[in-house]
């Protein structure tokens, strides 16, 4: 089954994407070329440029951040309290319909 | 009338046979962008994205876009020993850089925060007041060699307040780096010396932040502490020799390149004068458009890439700058557009050993280069002063004498980082 995911990116324009449960927040974001998403590090955790804002609704329902996603996010331009690293995001069904904030700058 | 004749194609495979990235052909603008585009079109025309070149014992180039990205991201079949070839004068792999998994990694994790936006925002200052006050010390006289004067000592400087050292040794960093990088090729017994004083400075300076720590880069790496191991004293030794390698020479060059372009190419200079906002986007077009380094890798497990068995033990360059001008990935590659949506260059690398300094270095440029312009929005290049292309594993313009309005001074003292820039600037 697909996962429909809504990404808003840094000029406020929408785009839907169709995902599969398995890959990474990022991976559906860079698969679509959403603006605002580098994640040059290729889902390993160390460049910070996939940050996005999860909208509330959805958060609460994401397996919680590790202490090393939480140490980066930290050190990321203007983090906030729903802020995640999309890399490190697993995709599940539950998260159909999902709407995804790209932080304004990477860097 | 006459029928279109195709322009010849030179032959993919003696561009390959014969592509040597330490010598690269420079064309009537004093680049080898011109080179890179033609070796390009002929690697299109043929299809053919890998080749053997004969050069340096002979070793694989690879030029697609799409395959660069590969190999960057496979540390399964490749090996980051061979990151630089041939390899610097450094007796350890150097740190990060020339490591593999698990050691790559353990080490990176210890380093990385501090390398993080946040971090790097605070060293925003930093770079501000090395730029005015070097600028102090030109911009009466209506000339400069923004190459030497500029660019060069920047990284330097800023590479010494990270590691939490004086200003004023900049100068040193320069030339320990120039020996590291350069002079250990062309002429070992003057280099060797050189390095043997920069590992005698900076393990007396590790004992001292040891002691007693600030809140420079350095400390924090010191007391870095991740799942309960540390970098150890031979680590940062490393630590300090690979920011020197990995982060004086690109950065001086990039600053260095968009500094000339700027001093040619009126219109887009005064765009960016008049929206430096717009400095964010053009910094990753010129780390596109005039990447300063390929890369390197050495086969691990036999791979086959664009028609081509690479064997283990072979070396491989990865032409980043040929990779940046891809069509397939970037469209109009050979026009600079400042505003370019998604540029998704590889200039500072992609994967596990993406550039440590990559939101420095774009902070770093897109500071130079706007306070520069501020200053100094009207300028043109020198043409009967000498201008130079650095050719070799990290290449850009290093020499880029300009003439301008002269303006005026705007602080009564001079730091004395700025004091020892000129002196070396000054030299030969
Ligand atoms: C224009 C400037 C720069 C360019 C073009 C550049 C380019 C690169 C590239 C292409 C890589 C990846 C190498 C690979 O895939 O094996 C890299 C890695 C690295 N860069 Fe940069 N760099 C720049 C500035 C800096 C700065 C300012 C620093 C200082 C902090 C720095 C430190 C490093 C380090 C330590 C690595 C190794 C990372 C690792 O292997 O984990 N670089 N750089
Ligand atoms: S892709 Fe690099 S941290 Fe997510």
């Amino acid at each position: 089954m697909g996962i429909t995911i809504v990404f808003i990116d840094p000029t406020g324009k929408e785009h839907t994407v169709e995902a599969v449960a398995g890959e990474s927040l990022m991976q559906a974001a860079t698969a679509a070329q959403i603006p605002g998403i580098e994640a040059s590090c290729g889902g390993n955790c160390i460049c910070a440029t996939c940050h996005c804002h999860i909208d509330e609704r959805w958060f609460a329902k994401l397996r919680a951040a590790d202490t090393l996603e939480q140490d980066t996010l930290a050190c990321t331009n203007e983090p906030q309290p729903t802020s995640r690293l999309s890399c490190q995001v697993p995709l599940t069904d539950a998260l159909n319909g999902m709407i995804v904030r790209v932080a304004a700058s990477q860097h | 009338m006459n029928a279109p004749v195709p322009r010849p194609v030179a032959d993919a495979e003696s561009f390959y046979a014969n592509y040597d990235h330490l010598d690269t052909p420079l064309g009537p603008d004093g680049t080898p962008f011109a080179y890179y585009e033609a070796f390009r079109d002929a690697a299109l025309a043929a299809d053919r994205p890998v080749g053997w070149s004969e050069r340096h014992g002979g070793f694989w180039v690879v030029t697609s876009f799409a395959d660069c990205e590969r190999i960057d991201r496979d540390a399964e079949n490749f090996s980051n020993d061979g990151i630089i070839f041939p390899k610097y004068a450094v007796t350890e792999p150097l740190m990060l850089a020339e490591q593999d998994e698990p050691e790559h990694m353990r080490a990176r994790r210890l380093v990385n925060l501090s390398f993080m936006p946040r971090n790097v925002t605070a060293l925003g200052d930093a770079i501000h007041t090395a730029v005015h006050e070097l600028m102090d010390g030109f911009i009466e006289s209506g000339r400069a060699d923004v190459g030497r004067i500029l660019a060069d000592p920047v990284p330097s400087i800023l590479t010494a307040v990270m590691l939490g050292f004086p200003p004023e040794d900049g100068p040193m960093f320069d030339s320990w780096t120039t020996a590291l990088t350069h002079e250990f090729i062309t002429d070992r017994a003057s280099a060797i010396p050189k390095i043997e004083q920069m590992y005698a400075y900076f393990e007396r300076n590790i004992a001292r932040r040891q002691k007693d720590p600030g809140d420079d880069i350095l400390s924090q790496v010191i007391n870095s502490v991740v799942d309960g191991e540390r970098l150890s004293q031979k680590e940062l030794l490393g630590f300090s020799t690979v920011l020197l390698i990995g982060g004086i020479e690109n950065s001086a060059k990039l600053i260095g390149t968009a500094l000339w372009r700027l001093g040619w190419d009126v219109e887009l200079r005064r765009r960016l004068v008049r929206s430096p906002e717009k400095m964010n986007t053009a910094v990753d077009e010129f780390l596109r458009y005039y990447t300063p380094a390929p890369i390197g890798r050495t086969v691990k497990r036999e791979v086959t890439i664009g028609g081509c068995t690479m064997k283990p033990g072979q070396q491989v360059m990865i032409v980043l700058p040929i990779a940046n001008r891809d069509p397939r990935a970037f469209p109009h590659p050979d026009v600079f557009i400042l505003d370019r949506a998604r540029n998704t260059h590889l200039a500072l690398g992609t994967g596990l050993h993406v550039c440590l300094g990559q939101h420095l270095i774009r902070m770093e440029a897109r500071v130079v280069l706007n306070e520069f312009l501020a200053r100094i929005p009207e300028y043109s290049i020198d043409m009967e002063a000498p201008r130079y292309w650095t050719k070799g594993q990290v290449q850009g313009m290093s020499r880029v004498p300009i003439r301008f309005p002269p303006g005026k001074a705007r602080l009564s003292t001079r730091g004395a980082g700025v004091d020892a820039w000129l002196r070396h600037a000054a030299r030969p």
